[in-house]
């Protein structure tokens, strides 16, 4: 009897040993960080900011960018523009011609089958004064949706043989500007039926334009190229700029403070509406796509496995 | 069963209670193989003894060719699925073994003349350092650094010190601007500016000899290099393999100070103990035969002694002195009972051999268990220590019976010695009430609550290395402080765990945008994966090129949809060598970096990799683990791991057979056996809550504690059986007595080994003080389970049966 339960406390004492070496710790759950994404835009969404990116990445703040909820939307390829229709509805557009679209305020996204665009690269999407969404890209890509982003139809722009990467569309003042590689600048006073060009300043390409609180309108591209215009685009005047990297994306915010960001972790801001700016560096150090004022002041930037805030006035960043 | 041990006991003890003085016969040795076998020895004793002398004199001359002997190769599981990976594409991605030597300014930036000059100095030293794959050089100023810009022309690119560097402040700053053009700011440079850095690979063979390369000799090289560039401008760090060997091997080297303390102790211990002069000085000899005879042999069969098992010889001669106390003091207690010194002798021989050599085969199978542990340096400390067990058999249980046999004590130190025999016996007739059910109770009891304690604690114990830097050496030791200021100064860490993507197809299957797409998805998810700090893959630079080629917008850093471009993207990874890609670009390797080395880091990213492989390996795209010498620590974890309950197993299950061989009895083997598992459990407890991971070096500590624990039980327990068959004793007697015949020797040889390797917990070598805690532990307690635990479970039983 005794023999039998030593044996037994022996074996059990065997399995312990045995089962103690086998625990291991759970695989987590797929979580996605923003600081290791590459993120191209920033836009605010249904009371949220919301981040697109790389193989469908859509990231969500509710607290201002210090924390971020990832999912990813149903494609592999990289998001790089996202605009808000209304407050349940936003289109973001990207690479290999995709487009995804959520109706729900963000929590699920679908994929929108453009045969038009084939594969090629839908860089940015804008929303005009008549309610028409326009997505625009490589090679002259130009498309038009009436139904808040479901159905799309292609159109040529700027002129039969235009074929330039198309980087920047906005409508300012009634007018509707585009701007894009080699000097590419033209204008539509007719919401996109018709378009002329404009004497560009500069023969490098632009990334984007945007329009200013005085209605004056800013340019910014490659090489820390920056040109301003306070005459609807006839003429421009270069802004100074101390940098020579690549500006990749701009935002205006509410009291009209201008935000540009570019490569090797530049951030530039204005606060007279875009004649100077003031430079700093974000310590990732890597391309930034975009960054934008949240409520409490401080400046959130998004770029590539870069997501954080920076405290205004203040070099340093208070990331979480 | 039974009949047969009767029989065996009969007949030794007949033998032992005989007093015969100088003549041998063979009917005093009775008929039993033992009888026989001292008979054949006793009568050939000296040829025997002179056979002995020549053996220990030519191997001690063998000894003098004894090399310390360490390579990359010894360290790694060859066999291990990972590995495989890493030998097939050695040739092409390098092997894991890098030196990175870092130069930190002690203020201001890198951007100085003098600075340069040093980097161009350690650069050129380290090209002719034997062994560096120059080719695989890496520095500010080595051509294979270059910066890329976009322009509106196109590109831009160049060295980013000029080939005319001549130190002109206008060139510093031209040097300045062009590192921030390229990507290698936290690579070769810190992202403060403050430290640059020279990398090289090792080939794994000396060029010119073909022989493993001496990595000791790149070690000293490596710091005649420190001694002559760190000055009061900028401070020196070295890192990579070579080095960490280096150091290891300069701390082994000290072993032989702990070797000669402890001899020292032993000395001093073993004279208070025995009270002679002569019997000190034979136990000290007899232990040391066995050391001279192991380091004799190994050059005799082709092995040299690694920085590892270089605690071998140290570990022999500990359980020499152990086993050589029983002979001595046996052969005192004869002594003074008035036998003279052969028939002493004599009868220490038939007395002891069985119970010794039993011993020494258990520590012998203990050691052997450890070579199922697939990797050739563990497999060279078992070799080294089961050759070491072995020969003690010889030199321990016959050698020194024989040289006893021409001993005998002077008048006076006999008389001094008389009466002093019976030391400690009060404390013997104590303990004996643990061997009855009711003193059993609170032994049993404690045993019960410190299991249950272990088995609470063991969930904590982790496998492999818990600690940052080297785990060998101490965390405050130059090579991991240099560790601490390399990884702290640049971003990308030293902690590299390589997962190659190998594509079919003849023509680049590189190009096809699935196998990019695959490896971008493989780089995002290993992003994503907690404990990874960067990934370096072929997608995710193709994507760079693609946004350089864009004119450096941002929005076109993305995986192009035509192969032309993809093959863009791949050309400009052949200016880079082979990081990103072999020649026939049919295989990827993706770098991954991970925060440290800790096991539970590894195991959570390497689950995620397999967890990856079952979901997207497919018959022409597969991820393989994986070099990098994160992959080997991956690899070595895997195989500890899984060697670990085999060794377990094995052990126990070898140990027992001994014992069931021995006394043929289930009962007294489980006697022997819980106490032993129960202080091995402990001895798992005790590593969790210090911090000591199972790995290569911690290993072998269960395995050697084992064989050597066993010691007591076997020599109490065979002496316990006789007492009961022969003389009727009941348990507790029979205990009392074995404890006055050996128990004495027991404690003295317990604390005389644990004083011993105490002293390692002095050493500069982490792992050597992590094996001398634990041994430590493990001799003490497993003699308070032979001497408090082990009558009480054999109350239970044992007693019974024998009385029923």
């Amino acid at each position: 009897m005794l023999k039998q339960c030593l044996l037994m406390a022996a074996c059990a004492l065997a399995t312990g040993l045995c089962q103690a070496a086998e625990a291991k710790a759970a695989p987590t759950p797929h979580v996605i960080s923003a600081q290791r994404s590459a993120l191209f835009d920033l836009v605010s969404f249904n009371g949220s900011l919301f981040a697109v990116g790389e193989r469908g990445v859509v990231m969500r703040s509710e607290d201002g960018g210090r924390t971020w909820l990832g999912r990813q939307a149903p494609t592999d390829r990289t998001l790089v523009a996202l605009v808000v229709i209304d407050k349940d509805v936003a289109i973001a557009v990207g690479h290999g011609g995709t487009v995804v679209r959520t109706e729900d305020g963000g929590t699920t996204w679908q994929a929108v089958t453009v045969e038009e665009a084939g594969e090629d690269s839908l860089l940015g999407i804008t929303v005009l004064s008549d309610g028409r969404a326009v997505a625009y890209g490589a090679y002259g890509l130009y498309l038009e949706s009436r139904d808040r982003g479901r159905t799309w139809a292609r159109r040529k722009v700027v002129g039969e043989d235009f074929e330039w990467h198309i980087s920047g569309v906005r409508e300012a003042g009634g007018r509707l500007y585009l701007v894009g590689e080699a000097g590419t600048m033209a204008v539509s006073d007719d919401l996109g039926e018709t378009w002329s060009r404009l004497d560009s300043p500069y023969e490098g390409s632009f990334f984007g334009l945007l329009e200013l609180r005085d209605g004056a309108l800013l340019v910014y591209g490659m090489r820390g190229n920056v040109f301003r215009s306070e005459d609807r685009g006839q003429s421009w005047q270069a802004v100074p700029f101390d940098s020579k990297s690549a500006i990749n994306g701009g935002t205006v915010g509410a009291d009209g403070r201008v935000v540009l960001v570019g490569n090797n972790g530049l951030v530039a801001t204005s606060t007279d509406g875009g004649r100077r700016f003031e430079l700093r560096v974000v310590p990732e150090g890597t391309p930034l796509a975009r960054a934008a004022y949240a409520n409490d002041g401080s400046l959130v930037y998004v770029g590539y496995l870069a997501a954080g805030r920076m405290t205004t006035g203040q070099a340093g960043t208070d990331r979480e | 069963m039974h009949n047969t041990d009767q029989l065996r006991s009969d007949a030794a003890g007949g033998s032992a209670g005989a007093d015969v003085h100088g003549e041998f016969r063979p009917e005093e040795f009775s008929s039993g193989f033992i009888g026989r076998f001292a008979y054949a020895t006793f009568r050939h004793r000296l040829p025997l003894l002179i056979l002995g002398i020549l053996l220990t004199v030519v191997l001690g001359y063998s000894a003098l060719e004894l090399r310390v002997s360490s390579g990359f190769a010894k360290m790694i599981p060859v066999n291990h699925e990972y590995m495989q990976t890493f030998a097939d594409y050695k040739a092409d991605f390098g092997g894991a073994d890098k030196v990175l030597v870092a130069i930190k300014v002690r203020e201001g930036d890198i951007y100085r003349k003098d600075v340069i000059d040093v980097v161009r100095g350690v650069t050129e030293e380290l090209f002719y350092i034997r062994g560096v794959e120059r080719s695989s050089l890496t520095s500010l100023v080595t051509p294979n650094v270059r910066y890329n810009e976009v322009v509106e022309e196109g590109f831009k690119s160049g060295n980013i010190v000029p080939a005319d560097f001549s130190g002109k402040p206008e060139e510093l700053e031209q040097i300045r601007l062009n590192v921030l053009k390229s990507d290698w700011v936290g690579r070769i440079v810190s992202a403060d500016m403050t430290a640059t850095m020279v990398v090289a690979t090792l080939q794994a063979t000396d060029p010119d000899t073909g022989k493993p390369l001496d990595l000791r000799e790149v070690g000293d090289r490596l710091e005649e290099i420190r001694a002559k560039y760190e000055n009061e401008l900028v401070t020196v760090h070295i890192i990579g393999f070579a080095k960490a060997t280096a150091d290891i091997a300069a701390g082994a080297s000290s072993v032989l100070v702990f070797f000669v303390v402890a001899f020292f102790i032993t000395a001093i211990l073993l004279y208070w103990y025995s009270g002679s002069l002569m019997l000190t000085s034979w136990a000290l000899i007899a232990a040391l035969i066995p050391v001279v005879w192991l380091l004799g042999i190994l050059p005799l069969i082709g092995m040299g002694l690694d920085p590892m098992s270089i605690l071998v010889p140290f570990l022999i001669f500990a359980i020499g002195v152990s086993h050589a106390v029983q002979m001595t003091n046996a052969w005192k207690l004869e002594t003074l009972r008035g036998h003279d010194g052969v028939t002493a002798s004599r009868n220490c021989f038939l007395k002891l051999f069985i119970p010794g050599a039993t011993a020494l085969l258990a520590n012998a199978l203990g050691f052997m268990v450890i070579a199922v542990v697939d990797i050739q340096i563990v497999r060279e400390l078992a070799y080294t220590s089961t050759i070491g067990a072995t020969v003690m058999i010889l030199t321990n249980k016959i050698l020194l019976p024989i040289l006893l046999s021409y001993m005998k004590f002077s008048a006076k130190t006999a008389s001094k010695l008389h009466g002093h025999e019976t030391a400690g016996y009060a404390l013997w007739e104590r303990l004996g009430v643990l061997a009855t059910p009711r003193g059993a109770v609170l032994p049993i009891i404690v045993a019960l609550a410190l299991t249950g304690v272990g088995i609470w604690k063991v969930g904590d114990l982790k496998i492999g290395d818990l600690g940052k830097g080297v785990p060998e050496l101490r965390t405050d030791s130059r090579y991991n402080q240099d560790v601490e200021t390399i990884t702290s100064s640049f971003a990308i860490g030293v902690d590299l765990l390589q997962v190659i993507a190998e594509a079919d197809g003849d023509d680049s299957p590189c190009v096809q945008r699935e196998v990019q797409e695959k490896i971008e998805k493989f780089d995002f998810e290993m992003r994503q994966t907690e404990g990874v700090a960067a990934v370096r893959s072929l997608a995710s630079f193709i994507r760079a090129v693609t946004q350089d080629f864009a004119e450096g917008w941002y929005a076109w850093r993305m995986l192009p949809e035509s192969v032309p471009q993809i093959a863009q993207g791949i050309g400009m990874a052949t200016r880079l060598g082979n990081e990103y890609r072999n020649s026939k670009c049919t295989a990827m390797p993706i770098s991954i970096y991970t925060a440290d080395h800790q096991a539970t880091t590894i195991n959570h990213i390497v689950e995620r990799i397999k967890a990856f492989k079952a979901e997207n390996d497919t018959e022409s795209l597969r991820f393989r683990l994986a070099s990098g010498n994160v992959g080997v620590m991956a690899a070595t974890n895997e195989v500890v791991e899984r060697s670990d309950k085999w060794v377990n197993f094995t052990l126990f299950s070898s140990v027992a057979l001994l014992c069931l061989v021995t006394f043929r009895s289930l009962r007294i083997t489980l006697c022997i056996i819980v106490p032993l598992a129960i202080v091995t459990l402990l001895c798992n407890a005790t590593m969790a809550a210090l911090g000591i991971g199972v790995k290569v070096n911690t290993l072998p500590v269960i395995a050697i504690a084992v064989g050597v624990g066993v010691d007591y039980g076997i020599y109490l327990f065979e002496r316990i059986k006789h007492e009961m068959h022969e003389r009727g004793h009941s348990l507790q007697e029979a205990f009392v007595q074995s404890l006055k015949e050996r128990g004495t020797a027991s404690v003295f040889t317990a604390v005389t080994m644990t004083v011993s390797v105490m002293t390692w917990a002095l050493s500069t070598l982490k792992f050597q003080a992590d094996m001398g805690i634990l041994l430590a532990f493990m001799f003490m307690v497993n003699l308070f389970g032979a001497i408090l635990l082990m009558p009480a479970i054999a109350a239970f039983v044992v007693g019974k049966q024998q009385k029923g």
